[in-house]
């Protein structure tokens, strides 16, 4: 069985290395994602955090990008009980207290605000769901290939030579008729 | 007699020859009579003789300093340079909307000029649809919002412009925004007129994409020069903030983009007409949703400068668009059947259709996030802002995924794409890929969305430049030298190589967007003369500040230097100007420092006397890379757009009114 496999596999050294590829991605980002968890200086902290509260008095900027008095008020504080060794959830949550549910820079995943985040990803998946079953549709409702092969880019299941060749055969028939007869060239207008 | 008067009959004037052409247009078209449709056409071009009529009464009022006029009055003062004074033109919202409508009235008379050999059918009504949508901004601009208003005492100064918008950013920046809302206006009539003429046919095709790729121009160098301007004036160190308005900007283009893609599957395969005549409806409903949002003040936001009472007008417009637009769709929807079938998803159109849903996704979710907090008002009657963070979590996977789509796309075959040509074409750009992925965390990159992100990127760069390749080597191939053979091919296929320089601009783009906001460090300091901050290797040495007089604006500059190491790199002089009338509200002077690929931003937030500043410094990384990707899409844009003059001839035989269709 192992060894079927591997004949399989060797006769088809493409999806090998197609394999490595995704598995390489794979390792690299999933060591990033793990190691990136730790290691942030205290100004990252404050920033983190910061640019998750909005501004109270501030057209709708974060603490972390407003240049006003109370913003920068507010980004001595989080330094502060960052240091003081609160975590960046309790420092959200102290000044959740204070001001409300509104100066939460994205809103909580629950009741009614809960909405914004849900409707983007329904649409998405109904989006999905469309594409996937109108492509399905196509697949079996066309038996009947509409069109012939008219140009070149269109028949790159042909080998790159032969390709090459009647995309220069095109293109010298086109030229040598410019003039004459109005052309729309090789790619439609 | 003032400017002001002239201006006022010249509006009036206005409104009486669009509805005489949107009268005569039509009527001409029910009647079949040749002349009544010239004579609209010709009065076409009367309303944007009148409408600069007043454009130019309005620009001589305020720099003739005639206070009488309120308008005036209130947005400009002697004390203004010139410039200013003419950018105050739309500094408000009945100057905004006076030069909205002559940008319609312009492109409609260049619509009816360009078009002289169209289809007889269609042209009637596409200035029947453009007209109408001119009247309504017209009885608004004479009835209801007249910049022209007098009043009887006539003070001796006005009251002088926001400080905020006397920057050269402002001289451009906000006519090109408005021009190009208004400029979706064109593709929708000529939507609206193929609906209501039944012509559904390739002519209406190329002409509706060339005006939409002309409107998707103009909105991307709006939107490059909104950000432009946000990031070298308001101060807080970033050039996108989803603010209501950006968004607002943002929209149509989504829907724009998605729309110059699913008309190439419609040229190519007529699939998908349904589909790209409902986005080009939704792109000109959200251009007007725009032009509404940023003159009606129902968000709040830090771009909108003008509130009035034009909302419920505004409403009742887009209900009656909206509607009539349903409508004539679904009137229409049986001949809206697709002409060919496709095959299988892993095709060119299966492609094309991802980044639709992506594009719309993208949309739908900035559009939701804009006016959630309206909806949360009213459902629970709580305010709320819905801020950065929503839109990074949720658009930022998504435009990974576009990214991602637009590498793909281009390489796929029309039809159906086997497996061993696509992993034929794409192993190389994954090799190269893959390869980066593995030396970004050696490189310090320790987030994996940016790792993925600058990954994506490469990836994609490379499938354009080995897309130009195979093709530059096929012509070589046939004896043509290299250089030769790349000008030929690209000259010849103009339109897709002016495509793959917008995506070669949007993945340098996105590079920048990434770099910015992954690695931007920043911190806050307070200084007194002579002490330093550090951030990112460079050190700021404050030399304290200075006031001078110009004009009667108060500048305030602080004097840094600022040095790497041992080395001096540039004395900067970040500060505030503090305008006559507005001492609460200073207009910050960025200071950006470009070294290399990073920008070192430096804000003045705050100064008390000439030995204490408070600053906020920023490094940015990558963020010149933004404006220059933004300026290849444009190009790339204009490329696509650029008439050829080799077509001439095809373009002529496509006018002539072919019957295609038979008119109902």
């Amino acid at each position: 069985m192992i060894q079927r496999i591997q004949r399989w596999i060797l006769r088809r050294p493409s999806y090998l290395l197609a394999l490595a590829i995704v598995l390489a991605l794979a390792i690299v980002w999933g060591v990033t994602a793990l190691r990136a968890q730790g290691a942030k200086t205290l100004d990252q902290r404050t920033n983190d955090v910061a640019s998750q509260l909005v501004c109270p008095v501030c057209n709708g900027e974060s603490v972390a990008d407003a240049p006003s008095a109370t913003a920068q008020e507010m980004r001595r504080v989080i330094r502060q009980k960052l240091a003081q060794g609160d975590s960046e959830d309790q420092v959200i949550a102290y000044f959740q207290q204070h001001y409300g549910d509104t100066v939460l820079e994205s809103p909580p995943r629950q009741g009614f605000t809960a909405l914004i985040w849900l409707a983007p990803l329904a649409m998405l998946l109904l989006g999905g769901y469309v594409v996937v079953s109108a492509a399905r549709g196509w697949r079996t409702a066309s038996p009947v290939v509409a069109a012939t092969v008219a140009e070149g880019e269109d028949a790159s299941a042909l080998p790159d030579d032969q390709r090459a060749r009647l995309r220069a055969t095109l293109q010298r028939e086109l030229d040598a008729e410019e003039g004459l007869v109005p052309h729309r060239g090789l790619e439609g207008s | 007699m003032h400017f002001s008067d002239l201006g006022m009959i010249a509006e009036l004037l206005a409104l009486i020859f669009a509805a005489y052409a949107l009268v005569s247009s039509v009527l001409g078209a029910l009647r079949g009579q040749a002349a009544l449709i010239a004579s609209g056409r010709r009065a076409v071009l009367v309303t944007a003789a009148f409408l600069l009529t007043a454009a130019a009464s309005l620009a001589a009022s305020f720099l003739t300093h005639d206070f009488g006029v309120r308008y005036v009055q209130e947005h400009s003062s002697r004390a203004m340079p010139w410039y200013y004074t003419l950018a105050a033109f739309y500094g408000g919202q009945e100057g905004s909307l006076l030069y909205w409508t002559l940008m319609l009235a312009v492109f409609s008379s260049l619509a009816v000029l360009l078009h002289r050999r169209a289809p007889a059918t269609l042209m009637p009504y596409v200035v029947a649809v453009l007209m109408g949508l001119e009247g309504f901004f017209l009885v608004v601009l004479n009835f209801v919002s007249t910049p022209f208003v007098r009043q009887r005492i006539v003070p001796d100064d006005g009251a002088g412009l926001n400080p905020i918008l006397q920057d050269p950013g402002m001289l451009i920046h906000p006519p090109m925004l408005l021009m190009g809302y208004m400029s979706f206006s064109l593709p929708f009539a000529f939507a609206a007129a193929a609906m209501i003429t039944g012509r559904l046919d390739s002519a209406w095709l190329r002409a509706i994409r060339r005006w939409t790729l002309a409107a998707w121009s103009i909105q991307t160098a709006g939107l490059l020069l909104g950000a432009w301007w946000a990031y070298h004036v308001l101060g807080w160190g970033g050039y996108w903030g989803w603010d209501p308005v950006e968004n607002a900007a943002l929209l149509p283009w989504l829907t724009a983009t998605a729309f110059l893609h699913s008309t190439m599957v419609q040229e190519r395969r007529g699939s998908l007409k349904v589909w790209s005549l409902g986005l080009i409806i939704a792109t000109f409903l959200l251009a007007l949703f725009g032009t509404f949002e940023v003159r009606s003040g129902i968000i709040s936001s830090v771009h909108s400068f003008a509130y009035s009472a034009i909302g419920p007008w505004f409403l009742g417009f887009l209900a009656v668009v909206i509607a009539g637009s349903i409508g004539l769709f679904i009137y229409r929807l049986p001949r809206l059947r697709p002409e060919h079938e496709f095959t299988t998803v892993f095709s060119r159109e299966g492609s094309f259709l991802v980044n639709n849903l992506l594009l719309t996704g993208i949309a739908f979710a900035t559009f939701w996030g804009t006016i959630f907090p309206i909806l949360s008002q009213a459902v629970r009657n709580q305010t709320m802002t819905v801020g950065k963070a929503f839109y990074e979590q949720v658009n930022g996977p998504l435009f990974l995924l576009l990214l991602f789509t637009m590498g793909v796309g281009p390489l796929l075959a029309w039809r159906r794409a086997s497996w061993q040509s696509i992993w034929r074409n794409f192993r190389g750009p994954a090799l190269v890929a893959a390869a980066c992925a593995l030396v970004l965390p050696l490189l310090g990159v320790t987030s994996v969305w940016a790792n993925a992100g600058f990954s994506v990127c490469l990836f994609v760069a490379v499938t354009i430049c080995y897309e130009l390749w195979r093709g530059v080597r096929v012509r070589h191939g046939h004896g043509e030298s290299y250089p030769r053979a790349t000008q030929m091919l690209v000259s010849r296929h103009r339109q897709r190589y002016g495509g793959y320089l917008v995506h070669l601009g949007l993945v340098v783009l996105a590079v920048g967007v990434i770099g910015s906001l992954f690695f931007q460090t920043k911190t806050d300091a307070q200084l007194r003369r002579g002490e330093s901050v550090r951030l990112a290797g460079y050190t700021l040495t404050f030399q304290g500040t200075t006031a001078t007089t110009q004009q009667s604006v108060e500048v305030v500059r602080a004097r840094f230097a600022v040095s790497q190491g041992a080395s001096a790199v540039a004395t900067i002089f970040p500060g505030q100007r503090i305008f006559p009338g507005f001492e609460n509200q200073p207009a910050s002077i960025v200071s950006i420092t470009t070294v290399g690929l990073n920008d070192l931003y430096v804000f003045l937030a705050g100064y008390d006397g000439a030995d204490s500043a408070t600053i906020q410094v920023f490094m940015n990384p990558l963020v010149p890379l933004v404006w220059s990707g933004g300026v290849l899409m444009l190009l790339g844009g204009i490329a696509c757009w650029w008439p050829e003059r080799r077509r001439t001839g095809a373009l002529l035989e496509a006018r002539q009114p072919v019957p295609v269709e038979v008119t109902a």
